[in-house]
């Protein structure tokens, strides 16, 4: 850990994974609990089937300048359970380029690609994407039972491009649907808001 | 009677759109029975579409019998949506994803125009379970499966515990 931006830096990212048991999310939230630590975000799930799962998480805290102190207390809390975490402290001029551009609209363009699965499926997709400046936001896949076999599909949110139409990310995306033999789907998500 | 094979995802034919069926003949009348017979081979099942048994044509059947104490078998052909309600969010499972359910978005009342086997026009009202199968059948007619109607697969898509298996009781 850079000594140096943990001392000054007032967020931080955890990830960790580790075999799928009763406790773990309640050992890593009581350590942040413990230093004060906020959670503003949070991924946590169980990856693969129901044998041989395994946990990941991934948190953004803040509230603590501690971090050195934190990430050391995670890991005693967590080593028993199987997981050893990481933590990255986030230096603030990082953390505020992340911040999302409030001049952009908060929409979301939902791309779904199913078929048999193929090494190197999602980084075509993603390459794609990354070309065309297309920012993915949220990416999900499971591999699904078929009709004669495995079927692997994956969802992909990105914000939606300022220049860019459903219809132009399918054509973009066509090509690999036509070589690879997956179907792939662009469409907007519709948010209500009552 | 026979009980047809069920096709599943991702077979080509659930994906084409269906065509009108224009003559209430027999053979017609022989596709509605078997497909009746396949929909309660498979005791939990509800509702089946002519394209899960390969039959590129807009024919459904619905039967809530395991869900409810009605027994009312629907047989519709050519089915129109007329009306619909406001939507909720509804889990469903689908014979061409046996293995998964998903949480998608249904009115909770629909008007449908159909014809029956032997080529009456009918309107019906349905709510409740009855109108999550007919918009869940006619979606099969379109092409249109349970994953294009989620958003998420994360929240929105769900690994059964129970399969449903043909000749079950549930």
């Amino acid at each position: 850990m850079n000594a140096s931006i943990a001392s000054k830096a007032t967020s931080a990212i955890i990830t960790g994974a580790g075999p799928d048991k009763p406790g773990i999310v309640s050992a890593i939230t009581g350590v942040l609990s413990q230093f004060g630590c906020n959670i503003e975000d949070t991924t946590m799930t169980r990856l693969g089937g129901d044998h041989q799962a395994w946990f990941a998480l991934i948190i953004r805290v803040s509230g603590s300048s501690a971090w050195k102190d934190v990430e050391e207390a995670l890991l005693k809390a967590s080593r028993p359970l199987g997981m050893t975490p990481q933590l990255t402290p986030l230096p603030d001029v990082i953390a505020d380029h992340c911040q999302l551009d409030s001049s952009q609209a908060p929409e979301t363009f939902l791309i779904t690609v199913a078929g048999a699965d193929c090494t190197g499926l999602t980084h075509h997709v993603a390459h794609v994407l990354g070309e065309a400046e297309i920012n993915i936001t949220d990416l999900s896949a499971q591999v699904i039972a078929g009709e004669s076999g495995p079927v692997y599909l994956m969802m992909i949110e990105v914000a939606k491009p300022s220049h860019q139409s459903v219809s132009d990310i399918s054509a973009l995306l066509a090509p690999i649907q036509k070589t690879l033999g997956v179907e792939i789907s662009v469409r907007p998500v519709d948010v209500a808001t009552f | 009677m026979a009980v047809l094979r069920v096709y599943k995802y991702p077979h080509s034919v659930l994906r084409q759109p269906c065509l009108p069926v224009d003559a209430f003949d027999d053979t017609l009348r022989q596709l509605v029975a078997d497909m009746t017979e396949t929909m309660y081979s498979f005791g939990g099942a509800v509702g089946l579409a002519a394209p899960q048994v390969g039959i590129t044509q807009r024919v459904l059947v619905i039967d809530m019998h395991a869900k409810t104490t009605q027994d009312r078998l629907m047989v519709l052909i050519n089915p129109l949506i007329l009306k619909a309600s406001r939507t909720k969010l509804v889990r469903e499972g689908c014979l061409s994803f046996p293995e998964y359910l998903a949480n998608v978005r249904r009115a909770t009342r629909v008007t449908v125009q159909a014809y029956d086997a032997h080529g009456a026009q009918q309107i019906l009202q349905v709510d409740g379970l009855e109108a999550i199968a007919v918009q869940h059948e006619l979606d099969h007619l379109d092409g249109v499966l349970m994953i294009d109607r989620i958003s998420s697969l994360k929240t929105d898509w769900i690994r059964r515990h129970h399969v449903p298996q043909e000749g079950s009781d549930t």
